[in-house]
């Protein structure tokens, strides 16, 4: 099982409980085809400065990221059937404008979206 | 209270304070006086990732660069130690260039200073207003129109496939398409005067009518013989109810009608068509024109109109003996005089080498004689400088009035000519007229 940030396949994502999604050096946001947070790693709350239990249940693109609510990142997940895409991009975590790296997952073989964050 | 109890509260404030901003529906950037963005919402972010061109989002200046470059020196210029630098300045983040104005992006972005390093910005994406302010605009231009001359107006009723049902008189008279042609035909050939992409074209603004309940563009045409005109177009929704079983009848209504370009350069370079280069008068082609309408709006209304011509007395020996530099300073100081002593109305043009004309609509001949009397010894008192010597210049004129005489402008201007040949054979520096005859 590959468990690096460009290689983890979405289908291994869906598999792990928090306490493995935790254990990953990088980020990881699980959303439902309507947007609404799933998973949401701890190294990604700690990065936005957010625990968990905080996060899940919201509507991540209009309450946690609207810096990725456009045609870069949340019209991709409309718009493309199947998404395995790594782009460049500058978050604003804790309001500080990050440069990070995303890598967007969207595909049959799992139900969620992937959003994976790497600083 | 031990450590724990006094943490957790402060941790709850925190997260409660990020969720706050994170879900803030404007854009705050705070950020240095080079414009380092120190932090910024994710709205903020949102609106300005896609004008970071390098994909790197540390500079509001940079990423604004293009769209604002004002803002740099609105900034630098602000010399108190604090205060509002600029209050929803508009941004326009497209290119103008960028055709279709409905999909232009536009921000509002006020600026304040909070010390000399430290900025505080909001933006806001106001592209909606914007559009809908030109929208009520163009809807206020139209609409102040329509009053000033419905007869002006080219009408036709289009089924939902923007096929022509009917027309207006005014219309066929207008673009010169016999009705038969028009009715079934794609309402396109009326407003494109390029058929490639007339079509999408035309597809477009139907959608947007249907989305808005009406659409306003303007461009070139074609009229039926391949003239092309600068034209304004209005498409409206109209949906009206059969009185037989309720249903409802759509389709669209269009209004045509001409306008001038409001286009500088196009103004510019209709001037100097209309105009002689030397002496600033209206040329020859110019006076023609304004003398036809002339004619036809006298004869309508059963006004009289004149004509005045002059032609300026031994201009040849003028020419010959002082140089055509001396001739061209005497044609400019006649036509000066000429300018300045006729009526604002009048039209004033040079027609020939040294030969003037004067349109004078709604004159009676009496009237004109009148006119032609003042420029006469306007320019016979208007003596000019050559060198050491004083030149003194005269001119004999001709007056005729029409439209009582047939054979339109013309026949006015020839008659005029023939008396303007009688006062040079009479002994020049004098007014001659042709006798004002009944139809």
């Amino acid at each position: 099982m590959t468990a690096s940030f460009s290689e983890i396949s979405g289908s291994t994502l869906e598999g792990m409980n928090d306490e493995a999604l935790d254990s990953l050096p990088f980020g990881i946001v699980g959303l439902t085809p309507d947007g609404v947070t799933k998973r949401y790693s701890a190294r990604e709350g700690e990065l936005a400065g957010l625990r968990r239990e905080t996060v899940i249940g919201t509507d991540y693109f209009d309450e946690i990221a609207q810096c990725m609510n456009n045609f870069m990142v949340a019209q991709r997940f409309e718009d493309e059937p199947e998404i395995d895409d790594i782009i460049s991009y500058v978050l604003t975590l804790k309001m500080r404008p990050t440069p990070v790296k995303l890598r967007l997952l969207k595909g049959n073989a799992f139900s969620l979206r992937y959003i994976l964050i790497q600083r | 209270m031990n450590k724990a109890s006094m943490e957790q509260p402060h941790q709850d404030e925190y997260e409660h304070l990020l969720h706050f901003l994170y879900a803030c529906p404007i854009g705050l950037i705070d950020m240095t006086h080079e414009g380092t963005i120190e932090l910024m919402t994710p709205l903020a972010s949102n609106l300005l990732m896609p004008l970071a061109t390098d994909g790197v989002l540390t500079n509001l200046l940079t990423a604004l660069e293009d769209a604002a470059p004002e803002l740099h020196s609105l900034i630098d210029d602000f010399t108190p130690r604090r205060g509002t630098i600029c209050e929803h300045h508009r941004i326009h983040v497209d290119p103008s260039s960028q055709a279709n104005a409905d999909e232009r992006r536009v921000l509002s972005c006020t600026v304040i200073k909070l010390n000399p390093n430290r900025y505080v910005v909001a933006l806001t994406d106001v592209s909606a207003q914007v559009r809908q302010e030109r929208r009520l605009r163009e809807a206020e231009t139209w609409f102040g129109s329509l009053l000033e001359g419905v007869k002006e107006f080219g009408v036709a009723s289009l089924g939902t496939d923007g096929r022509i049902q009917a027309v207006n008189s005014t219309l066929v008279d207008r673009t010169g398409f016999a009705e038969q042609t028009l009715t079934d035909s794609p309402v396109a050939i009326l407003v494109e005067a390029d058929p490639a992409d007339a079509a999408s074209k035309m597809e477009r603004r139907l959608e947007q009518a249907e989305r808005d309940g009406w659409q306003i563009s303007e461009g070139w045409a074609r009229r039926s013989n391949g003239e092309r005109y600068w034209c304004q177009s209005l498409i409206a929704v109209c949906a009206e109810r059969s009185p037989d079983n309720g249903s409802f009848t759509r389709g669209y209504t269009f209004i045509l009608r001409e306008v001038a370009r409001r286009d500088n350069d196009m103004l510019e370079l209709k001037r100097l068509l209309r105009t002689d280069h030397l002496t600033g008068a209206y040329n020859r082609g110019a006076f023609f024109d304004a003398a036809e309408k002339a004619f036809l709006k006298c004869q309508k209304a059963a006004r009289p109109l004149s004509m005045i011509t002059l032609d300026i007395d031994h201009f040849k020996l003028i020419n010959d003996t002082y140089g055509h530099g001396v001739g061209d300073e005497v044609l400019r100081s006649v036509s000066n005089a000429c300018k300045a002593a006729v009526r604002p109305h009048d039209i004033f043009a040079r027609i020939g080498g040294e030969e003037f004309a004067i349109l004078l609509p709604d004159t009676t001949l009496e009237e004109s004689r009148r006119v032609a009397e003042r420029v006469r010894q306007a320019i016979a008192t208007a003596p000019i400088s050559v060198g050491e010597a004083v030149l003194v210049v005269t001119a004999s004129f001709g007056c005729a009035t029409g439209p009582c005489l047939t054979g339109g402008a013309a026949a006015i201007l020839a008659a005029s000519d023939a008396a303007l040949y009688e006062a040079k054979r009479t002994g020049r520096n004098r007014i001659a007229w042709a006798p004002a005859r009944t139809a």
